[in-house]
């Protein structure tokens, strides 16, 4: 009989302790997916395109190999690997029958030369892109012997903020750090940011002059640029020409309405003989990015006062007819049937699912961010059934506004000497010269933030290859520099779109039935938050 | 009890065979693969994503005439520090791991069986350690790595995690299930602290330990922030920071992505399915002496 109950001690304890285990598991391997509460989302619009390195920059990286060869001993593999892109590239632009070039091969950073001031940069790039940051950084230490970036790859830019922001508390900074678009304020407010606009003042620089305005703008607050734009990208609608063509749709028409939008919708479904769709009009996911950018294009604000521009921003006033006729737009497509909503965008794996469907033709219209445009077109060539079209964000008649821009900039911090600040900034001027903003535009599909890039060769051979390019730098060009476009700063950002695509799935769901009700419980959700941040900032 | 061989667990549940026991039988395996199959979903199709090649709209399943099984050579060739993060991981893993078991193991013996003043005070602070959120000692604990300049090292990925209030808690309550009188006759026999806790609490306390091995192995394995924040240098990260090198997120393409997860959760699952087995055979053997 004691053994019995032993036993049964036991067992009870195993079970326990398998529970134990099975959650501990579950537990950890959310926080390895997601990486915590605060950057479970991936906020920020402008990430990485898949991009194969083409041209200079391949040729870059060779250098950069060569000289590395030369000042240390890196070892022979290094060497080999780098060479391999010009090849990979080389096919991959053979023609439409070549698929997207997988090889990507690591770029190792030259070592430090003996005597140079050591600079500490933090990016928050990866894949392709972080290997083109990487051979920038190579050529910029190769360029001269007086600084040395170490460049120090975080793997996002949600890990990038959040371990700057403990790193505070350690004093122990970069002196250049890669921060997201909405990232600006709490930058701003770790008062150890030494604004751009100082350095260029200081230099009498006419700098500013040649940034592309709307992103010059985005990052000037107060009438101070804070940090130098890096990688800039904006939204736009990519459509099927093929699908548009099919049904008598124009395919060069650049700006649609709303109205226009759902008839061509309609136009573009085909249903099988279940009224199953095969192709819908619009797939989309709830996406807080496209939400922003709609208001901008109704010049509706989305804080007060002046979306933070002036003076702080006191509270989110997305909550506005702006707004809710976006959604009612989304919840008309799906409810006429000509339109899809693949979920909530934020953390989670549904802009995978949109980029399919519209790659393989099962969707004719999309909403994403420019910095796609080629991975769009070589899973389009994969396909081989959609060509793929690029025209403004949709907008209801009348609105006059136009895009915010998205992306980076690279902050410099007080941290370290004078002499590291100063290196810091001359590593970000060097950033954004013509050449390396054309290059870097050229080689991943985010905006040049340099009208002088758009005269270098290779941009031009660009925008001459992906002419869709052009409609992207049309619409923003086209955009009229007003506090709504100029988008909003405020600390609490990355909460407020967690709330805004909530709100977008509850009403899309169904379970509040009134868009102005689904934005306003997030609006004073996102209230609560801003009111508690700043409130810490007095 | 009417068996006479060794009884299994499943047995001593169902003292009658019969029909019914057959039945539960074949219910419970249908309910075990059920759950199988859900446990091992997931990672046949990220094998299933891994084999897809380069791809912008995978599938369920892979095109079997053409499976691209270079994706897993690809990402050791892109990011050679791959296997460094492989071991990094193993050894940061491993040393909390045991550091645990020792530092668990003494403290839950001195709570479970041994008298002194202030014990219950003991138990309850580290009980009470339990429920500070981990979020708040990070800031702290950082700044103790930095100061010792403990940066990209093994000391800084370890030390912090060396003792733990779970594993104390869960080695003491299991300690307490175990009979007193073993102790008494221990002592006895002239039997000291250390001689008993080693020769025979610990042998029978194979499942608990088992049970704490792997838990804490599995949660220093998944740890994500702690790395990230102590860690600069490449070669010193570990597997969970190194994989997302190979994540884009404007456009995602799986292929290395999952080849990259699927590589780096090969070493778990092994110490998963030898520690069961493990942790069985412990039973067991407590389970008879008992």
């Amino acid at each position: 009989m004691k053994q019995l109950n032993m036993s049964r001690q036991i067992s009870v304890f195993l079970l326990f302790s398998l529970l134990t285990i099975m959650l501990g598991a579950c537990g950890s391997s959310v926080a390895t997916n997601s990486t915590g509460p605060t950057v479970a989302a991936n906020p920020s619009a402008a990430d990485n395109a898949p991009t194969t390195s083409t041209g200079a920059m391949s040729a870059a990286a060779t250098s950069a190999a060569a000289t590395s060869a030369a000042v240390t001993s890196a070892p022979a593999t290094s060497m080999a690997a780098t060479s391999a892109p010009a090849t990979s590239v080389a096919a991959a632009s053979a023609g439409p029958t070549s698929k997207p070039a997988p090889t990507l091969t690591p770029v190792p950073l030259i070592a430090q030369p003996a005597g140079s001031t050591k600079i500490t940069f933090w990016y928050g790039l990866t894949g392709a892109n972080g290997n083109i940051i990487r051979t920038l950084v190579n050529k910029y230490n190769s360029s001269q012997s007086k600084y040395y970036v170490e460049a120090i790859q975080q793997p996002d830019y949600d890990a990038t903020i959040t371990k700057f922001n403990t790193s505070l508390a350690g004093g122990d900074l970069p002196n250049v750090v890669q921060v997201y678009d909405i990232g600006t304020q709490r930058m701003i407010d770790t008062k150890r940011i030494l604004p751009v606009q100082n350095f260029i003042d200081q230099e009498k620089l006419t700098l500013v002059n040649d940034l592309e305005p709307a992103v010059a703008r985005y990052y000037t607050i107060g009438g101070k640029l804070y940090s130098m734009p890096f990688n800039s990208s904006a939204p736009v609608m990519y459509y099927d020409r093929n699908a548009f063509k099919e049904v008598g749709l124009d395919p060069e028409k650049k700006i649609w309405t709303y109205d226009e939008l759902l008839d061509a919708a309609k136009k573009l479904t085909k249903k099988d003989a279940s009224g199953k769709i095969i192709r819908s009009g619009i797939d989309f996911t709830l996406y807080s990015w496209i939400f922003e950018q709609e208001l901008a294009t109704q010049s509706a604000l989305f804080a007060d006062p002046t979306n933070g521009r002036e003076s702080r921003a006191t509270k989110v006033v997305f909550n506005n007819d702006a707004g809710a006729k976006w959604l009612a737009f989304l919840k008309q497509t799906v409810d006429q049937g000509i339109g899809r909503n693949i979920g909530r965008d934020s953390g989670t794996t549904n802009g995978a699912v949109r980029d399919a469907n519209f790659v393989k033709g099962d969707a004719a219209i999309t909403f994403n961010s420019i910095a796609a445009l080629r991975g769009y077109i070589n899973g389009a060539k994969t396909s081989g059934k959609v060509d793929v079209g690029v025209a403004y964000l949709p907008r209801p008649a009348g609105a006059k506004g136009g895009v915010i821009i998205g992306g980076a900039s690279l902050w410099i911090t007080d941290q370290g000497t004078a002499a590291q600040q100063a290196g810091a900034w001359d590593f970000v001027k060097w950033t954004s010269s013509a050449e390396v903003q054309a290059s870097w535009s050229s080689n991943t599909g985010y905006y040049p933030i340099r009208k002088a890039a758009y005269d270098v060769q290779v941009m031009k051979d660009t925008l001459a290859k992906y002419p869709q390019f052009g409609v992207a730098v049309e619409q923003l060009r086209a955009t009229e520099a007003t506090f709504p476009t100029q988008g909003a700063v405020f600390g609490t950002f990355l909460q407020t779109r967690l709330a805004i695509e909530a709100a977008m799935e509850q009403f899309m769901t169904g379970k509040v039935a009134d868009a102005k009700a689904a934005l306003n419980d997030a609006a004073s959700k996102s209230n609560d938050a801003l009111d508690e941040y700043n409130s810490t900032q007095k | 009890m009417s068996t006479s061989n060794a009884p299994t667990l499943h047995e001593l549940d169902a003292p009658q065979p019969g029909v019914g026991a057959v039945l539960r039988n074949g219910l419970l395996y249908v309910v075990l693969g059920f759950v199988a199959l859900l446990v091992v979903l997931p990672l046949l199709f990220a094998l299933s994503l891994a084999l897809q090649g380069p791809t912008l709209s995978p599938s369920l399943l892979p095109d079997f005439g053409k499976l691209d099984w270079s994706s897993f050579g690809q990402v050791f060739r892109e990011e050679p520090n791959l296997s460094r993060w492989i071991v990094n991981s193993f050894v940061v893993s491993v040393v909390v791991t045991l550091g645990q078991l020792v530092t668990s193991a003494l403290a839950a013996y001195a709570l479970a069986l041994m008298k002194f003043r202030g014990k219950i005070v003991f138990f309850f602070f580290f009980l009470g350690t339990l429920m500070i959120p981990w979020e708040s000692t990070i800031i702290p604990n950082y700044l103790t790595i930095t100061r010792l300049g403990w940066k990209d090292s093994y000391q800084g990925l370890i030390v912090p995690f060396l003792a733990g209030g779970f594993g104390i808690f869960l080695l003491r309550q299991y300690f307490l299930t175990l009979p007193y009188d073993l102790y008494e006759a221990a002592v006895l026999d002239g039997c000291g602290h250390g001689r008993f806790l080693w020769s025979i609490l610990l042998p029978l306390s194979r499942p608990a330990l088992g049970t704490l091995a792997v838990y804490t192995f599995l949660n220093s394995w998944n740890q994500y922030y702690w790395p990230l924040l102590v860690v600069d240098s490449p070669e010193w990260r570990t597997t969970q920071i190194g994989i997302t090198a190979f994540r884009s997120s404007e456009i995602t393409v799986y292929n290395l992505q999952m080849a990259a997860t699927i590589i780096v959760m090969l070493p778990t699952l092994i110490l998963l399915v030898l520690g069961q087995r493990q942790l069985v055979r412990g039973l067991t053997a407590g389970a008879l002496k008992g």
